[in-house]
């Protein structure tokens, strides 16, 4: 996947801190987008939002992978990339993130991972399954306490 | 009717058997004093004729044997004017004679005054009967005699039309007057074909009462012929008023029954249809004709044979069946659900004899039903996720921006995440709306805990944006059952709307009591009143306040949904407007066992999944 260009003509990044930072450089290790060195996972299928997410992180200096599905992210667990959080939207085609918490828990070596669940729905009826509960959010998220939650655990 | 003849009221005195006797002596004696006045003009010439009118007399007044009684002493009598004169003896023979003769004469008059006297009494008893019969049955007659023209009526024909005496003349164009304008050519019509052909007649009329309503009149026409020619018509008539009604009553009823949507049927204890109207027809498929007489079991599915008899049996008690859902079988075997409503049918003494039924068809209802439940789905899934994640990828870059975005532009990122914050608002309460309209009520999750806390907590909370500005008043706990976030939502509400509308420089008070085993909580504020009108619909979903004192404008549901919460916790809500005031009062009602608070667990915040920002 192609990085987008950042907009350094029109603003210049800094963090909270004032370091200067360098978001395609921090996350553009690998051509597959997934980022080699991989903090977070993030696994949503909206693509406008899933780059939003991963861009807000990344312009912290967190590491971001990516996944559209949770098909998708099991494959990059499965291929040995082992994020301190993983970032799970509920309602996705191909496999939901229902599925992908049941698959991580019914895992030994992934079970450990801590979970943020972020949904959308109006009501959630049952909660998945999550032996490392990292936090619930509802869209629109409080990013500002998503990204305390993403601090705890991606250190 | 003509009264009785007065003779026979008068001489009734005589009906004791003594005062007859007395009568026919007093007869006889006259008839005597009458013989001896005229004496010196008769001699010995005719002395039985004086006696034979009182013989006569006294059989007719008083029947055979007072007859009998002045034949024997009007012969003693006679006997005084025979030689010799003035002594009872019949020296000669053909005085003996004579006296035969008189006897003879004076028991056949008995006799002839007594078959007249059975004759007319006979008459008379007759039409005594007639009439009384005809009161009884609430009749009377007229009776036309066609060559004079003359009508006669019984008595009681006037009141039978419901008119005052007198009202009919003596001619039948009177009579006819009396009937109203649109029956009166059918009446007429059928008087002269009776008339003119002599035939029999039956019709039915109105006449016009004083009061604007109608008297129905039924009669019965006759004619009577002599020589082949019609004499006289007669006619019977029967007021019919209140069968009239009754059938108007029962037809009405009847049409009602057969225009119905809905099936109705009717059946006796023993499961036998009696009626059946043209929407079971429709329904079941089964025609009137074939099923009336038959028994309901023909549109019982196998499986429901047993909760129909259950059905029975409670009718049966006198109990009312109402909105039960199950199946029938049509005509053609299939299936139908319906949901039936049965109700005993009583009879004049109160006895159960019946069942009427009213079916319901529920395929269209329950399409209906999946129709606002689907509605209801896709309006929840378009606003709860459609909606929600594009605002979220606005969420996420507006936070990117605010961390990088030069100083001079934030305050661009703030009007933005501001009317962000409002639209994800305004979508909350679509979500609610949805909920409390399509869904059937916001749903609560319920924990043990403090009222008096929540409201702290939200008092609190404003005091960050508004100090000073809203003040609580709290006596004593409120231990209950509560939705903590919800009724935190409602309340916000209230408050959201105080201070937007209250004036600037005046506290806005929440004030919490005891009232008749309620928490009560009054958010108040001073300002402008709210008109009468305009209270009764400040609750109403998408309402818009008439004033524009807020410039950033919601979508009018904040009260709806502060009500719906409120009311979901079976409390209510009300607001009152006493002059420059305005206070909201939420009622929530407390649990019977009010155990004292601190014995309760604290509000704690609930589970991390119920957090929903301020959607208010």
């Amino acid at each position: 996947m192609q990085s987008p260009q950042p907009p350094t003509e029109r603003f210049r990044f800094a963090s909270p801190e004032g370091r200067q930072t360098d978001p395609p450089r921090a996350r553009g290790r690998a051509d597959d987008g997934t980022g080699l060195d991989c903090r977070v996972l993030v696994v949503e299928d909206d693509a406008a939002t899933l780059e939003a997410v991963a861009e807000l992180l990344e312009g912290e200096g967190v590491s971001v992978c990516k996944a559209h599905n949770g098909w998708e992210a099991l494959e990059l667990l499965r291929r040995g990339r082992v994020p301190g959080l993983i970032i799970v939207d509920l309602m996705m085609p191909v496999m939901d993130g229902w599925e992908l918490c049941r698959r991580i828990a019914d895992d030994e070596d992934l079970a450990p991972i801590p979970i943020a669940v972020v949904t959308a729905a109006a009501a959630v009826g049952r909660m998945p399954v999550r032996r490392n509960d990292a936090g619930f959010f509802i869209k629109p998220v409080d990013y500002r306490h998503l990204l305390e939650v993403v601090r705890r655990y991606s250190q | 009717m003509s009264s009785p003849p007065a003779t026979t009221r008068s001489w009734r005195i005589f009906r004791h058997p003594g005062a007859r006797a007395a009568g026919v002596v007093a007869l006889v004696l006259a008839a005597t004093l009458i013989r001896f006045l005229v004496h010196p003009w008769f001699g010995t010439r005719s002395p039985f004729l004086f006696f034979l009118p009182a013989i006569l007399g006294a059989a007719w007044l008083w029947g055979v044997w007072a007859g009998v009684l002045a034949l024997i002493l009007s012969a003693v009598g006679a006997d005084l004017f025979i030689e010799p004169l003035f002594t009872l003896s019949i020296p000669r023979g053909d005085q003996a004679f004579s006296m035969g003769v008189f006897l003879g004469l004076g028991a056949f008059l008995i006799f002839a005054a007594d078959v007249a006297r059975r004759a007319r009494g006979e008459s008379e008893t007759g039409k005594e009967m007639l009439d009384q019969a005809l009161r009884t049955a609430k009749m009377g007659y007229w009776d036309w005699d066609v060559s004079s023209g003359r009508v006669r009526w019984s008595e009681n024909l006037e009141a039978i039309h419901g008119l005052p005496p007198g009202s009919f003349g003596s001619t039948l164009a009177s009579y006819l007057d009396r009937i109203h304008p649109e029956d009166r050519a059918p009446v007429k019509n059928a008087i002269d074909q009776a008339a003119r052909d002599g035939v029999d007649f039956e019709v039915d009329y109105r006449v016009p009462r004083s009061d604007g309503g109608f008297e129905w009149i039924h009669e019965q026409g006759h004619s009577v012929l002599a020589h082949r020619r019609v004499v006289r018509v007669t006619a019977l008539a029967t007021n019919i008023t209140g069968r009239r009604e009754a059938d108007e009553a029962r037809r009405y009823l009847a049409a009602i029954v057969a225009s119905s949507e809905d099936p109705i049927i009717s059946k006796d204890l023993t499961g036998r249809i009696l009626t059946w109207n043209a929407a079971a027809e429709r329904l079941f498929g089964y025609r009137a004709d074939e099923v009336v007489g038959r028994s309901i079991e023909l549109l019982m599915p196998p499986d429901r044979m047993e909760d129909y008899r259950v059905v029975i049996e409670r009718i049966a008690r006198g109990e009312r069946v109402e909105h039960y859902e199950t199946r029938r079988r049509r005509k053609d075997g299939t299936l139908v659900e319906v949901a039936l409503t049965v109700s005993p049918v009583r009879d004049e003494t109160g006895r159960i004899v019946a069942a009427s039924k009213i079916a319901r068809d529920l395929t269209e209802w329950r399409a209906m039903e999946r129709e606002r439940q689907r509605t209801r789905e896709l309006l929840m899934g378009t606003l709860g996720h459609d909606l929600r994640n594009p605002l979220n990828t606005i969420t996420a870059s507006l936070f990117f921006l605010r961390r990088h975005a030069p100083e001079g532009v934030q305050h661009v990122v703030d009007r933005m995440t501001s009317s962000t914050d409002r639209m994800n608002r305004m979508i909350g309460q679509l979500l609610d709306f949805t909920r409390a309209r399509l869904g059937g009520g916001i749903p609560l999750e319920k924990t043990a805990g403090d009222l008096g806390a929540i409201c702290n907590e939200i008092v609190e909370e404003f005091s960050v944006q508004y100090p000073n500005r809203v003040r609580l008043a709290a006596e004593g706990g409120f231990p209950g059952e509560w939705d903590a976030d919800r009724l935190a939502q409602a309340f916000s509400n209230l408050i959201v709307n105080a201070i937007d509308y209250g004036s600037p420089e005046d506290p806005v008070t929440v004030t919490m009591s005891r009232a008749n085993g309620s928490a009560r909580i009054d958010v108040r504020n001073r300002g402008e009143g709210i008109p009468e009108a305009e209270r009764a619909s400040l609750f109403e979903p998408f309402r818009r306040g008439t004033d524009a004192k807020r410039g950033a404008r919601g979508l009018g549901l904040g009260l709806y949904i502060s009500r719906e919460i409120v009311r979901s916790h079976g409390g209510a809500i009300d607001v009152q407007s006493p002059p420059g005031e305005v206070v909201f009062t939420v009622t929530l009602p407390l649990p019977e066992e009010a155990a004292p608070a601190s014995g309760r667990p604290p509000a704690g915040p609930s589970d991390p999944s119920r957090r929903r920002g301020t959607e208010g």
